[in-house]
């Protein structure tokens, strides 16, 4: 069996006085595609937004290759790998595809280094090198999603952190972006995929995490879960 | 004849003066800009920044006087100005400004207004209110004639300077790594978090590099005008404010533009009509700008509220 890349123990994340997570715990191996499922306002932006030093939880620890990162600054932790794709994509809309770009690879300050995954990013979505010039915001949905995942991999993550890529984005793109993780994760990236769409998550992940109200519910095999009773009536429409 | 064309040697004259006086606005306008693009915070302190550079360029002169004179000396007494205004500002960023980046936007605004008091105040005790008076030894009046009209080697200096700093300002700010990155805080902090960008350090960054330039045009200032007093700031701090938002606050280009044309209506203002007239003419101009864009001239279309 695969290390443990991601570790995370009994967290629990408050909003004022509100408990958006309430104690979870969960365990991403090397290799592996796992999923977060859950409906709207269960917890799973909140889980990632923890686990990427965005917001300080309350209690829990966050393991990351070993490492304690519970109360790191989130700079400190995307430099260790971790890089987390925010919901909604978050393209910067008045800066360039191409800037866009260069800030995803931030912390690295080797310009050839640099070059090369850009050049690699442009390799592997060549609609953004054709508008590497524009500015993000006159990107449509899908290509936005290109950009995010581009500009995520342009810090050569260990770890993928991502918030629903397929929300807002017309079902024919969705398949592309299906195809996009899928290959990632054959090429040797580690995935943590949270979805409100089960059919597109559990098609991808080896395992599987059911958040609800801010606790897991449920925990199992991909395979099993598409299958659970409970799974297929509250998320697949069953 | 003769006497149309020495009333257009006048108005290149004023317009000499006007591009002077804009550049100061500009350069404190600047800091201004970024300042509020980055935290949208209206550093009301800024304009006793100008001021603090003023008086320690005098005073490191006349430290120099007898060491260094001329302008090696001048030099010596900007350059120090600008390091110890960079440093309190990037203070006041540090110790006033980040404890409440998350609190309403109406305590920092009077913590801007609470480190502008501090900073006045000081320096009237230090100087008992009276004015400081700044001698060079140069021959201020020496200059090149161009056609009809004078330009003295300060003014030129003093041109050069704005021009060279805008353009290197411009050129940091649009492509080098951490030019970009102010930028992007300006737009979404938490994904620049996401980047890596250690969005404190930026931030104080853009303080250093904003008070610095403000500093740059005080200290260019008490030695063009030969004088320093505590409440020099005051009036240029809401001119460079006002030519700030004419251009479109947040904007960098807007900032450099809102600054010259502030400064060179005012001139023309002078010329046509008389002195006391020059900020009727200049605001009422403005006011008009604003009315039919009221987003500045270079700002962007988005609504923001106070
Ligand atoms: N910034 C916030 N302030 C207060 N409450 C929030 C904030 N963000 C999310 N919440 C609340 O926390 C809960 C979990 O939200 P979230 O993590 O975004 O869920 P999900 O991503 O699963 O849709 C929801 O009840 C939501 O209303
Ligand atoms: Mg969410």
């Amino acid at each position: 069996m695969s290390s443990t890349i991601l570790k995370v123990e009994n967290l629990e994340t408050y909003y004022g006085k509100v408990a958006a997570l309430k104690g979870i715990s969960l365990e991403v191996r090397q290799g592996q595609v796992v999923t977060l499922l859950g409906s709207n306002g269960a917890g799973k932006s909140t889980a990632l937004r923890t686990i990427s030093g965005l917001i300080s939880p309350a209690a829990g620890k966050v393991f990351f290759c070993g490492e304690d990162i519970t109360n790191l600054p989130a700079h400190e932790i995307v430099k260790r790998g971790l890089i987390h794709l925010p919901e909604g994509r978050h393209i910067f809309k008045d800066l360039t595809v191409s800037e866009n770009l260069e800030l995803g690879a931030y912390t690295l300050k080797d310009k050839h280094e640099r070059r090369r995954r850009m050049h690699d990013v442009f390799g592997r979505f060549p609609i953004l090198q054709k508008r590497r010039h524009q500015l993000g915001g006159t990107l449509s949905g899908g290509e936005q999603q290109m950009l995010a995942i581009g500009r995520g991999l342009m810090a050569a993550p260990k770890l993928l952190l991502m918030d629903e890529p397929s929300m807002g984005i017309a079902p024919l793109i969705v398949r592309d972006i299906t195809n996009i993780v899928r290959q990632l994760n054959e090429e040797g990236t580690t995935i943590l995929l949270v979805e409100q769409n089960a059919n597109m998550a559990l098609g991808l992940a080896g395992y599987g995490y059911v958040l609800d109200t801010g606790s897991i519910v449920l925990q199992g095999e991909g395979a099993r879960l598409r299958h659970d009773e409970k799974v297929v009536r509250a998320y697949l429409g069953g | 004849m003769v006497f149309a064309l020495s009333k257009w040697e006048v108005l290149l004259q004023q317009g000499v003066n006007g591009l002077i006086l804009g550049s100061f606005y500009a350069l404190v306008a600047l800091g201004y800009s970024m300042v509020y693009g980055i935290i949208k915070l209206l550093n009301f302190a800024h304009g006793d920044i100008y001021m603090t550079g003023a008086f320690v360029c005098l005073s490191v002169f006349g430290v120099l006087s007898g060491v260094l004179p001329g302008w090696a000396g001048i030099a010596c007494s900007i350059v120090a100005a600008m390091i110890f205004s960079a440093v309190l500002g990037w203070l006041a960023q540090r110790f006033a400004y980040r404890p409440l980046l998350g609190a309403p936007r109406l305590s920092l605004l009077i913590t801007a207004i609470g480190v502008s008091l501090v900073i006045y105040n000081t320096v009237m005790a230090i100087t008992n209110s009276q004015p400081l008076f700044f001698t060079s030894g140069l021959d201020n009046a020496a200059g090149i004639k161009i056609g009809g009209i004078t330009v003295t080697y300060i003014q030129l200096i003093l041109l050069s300077v704005a021009a060279c700093v805008m353009i290197g300002l411009t050129l940091f700010i649009g492509s080098t790594r951490t030019g970009k990155a102010m930028r992007a805080i300006a737009l979404d902090q938490d994904t620049c978090r996401l980047m890596g960008i250690n969005v404190n350090k930026v931030i104080g960054l853009t303080f250093l590099l904003g008070s610095a330039l403000a500093a740059l045009a005080g200290g260019l200032a008490c030695v063009y005008y030969g004088n320093v007093q505590y409440n020099m700031g005051y009036t240029i701090g809401i001119k460079a404010f006002t030519a700030a938002v004419i251009g479109g606050i947040g904007s960098i280009p807007g900032a450099m533009l809102g600054g010259l044309l502030l400064g060179l209506l005012e001139a023309v203002g002078t010329q046509l009509l008389d002195s006391s007239w020059k900020d009727v003419f200049a605001f009422g101009l403005l006011i008009l700008i604003l009315i039919l864009r009221p987003n500045g001239l270079l700002g962007k279309s988005e609504i923001e509220r106070m």
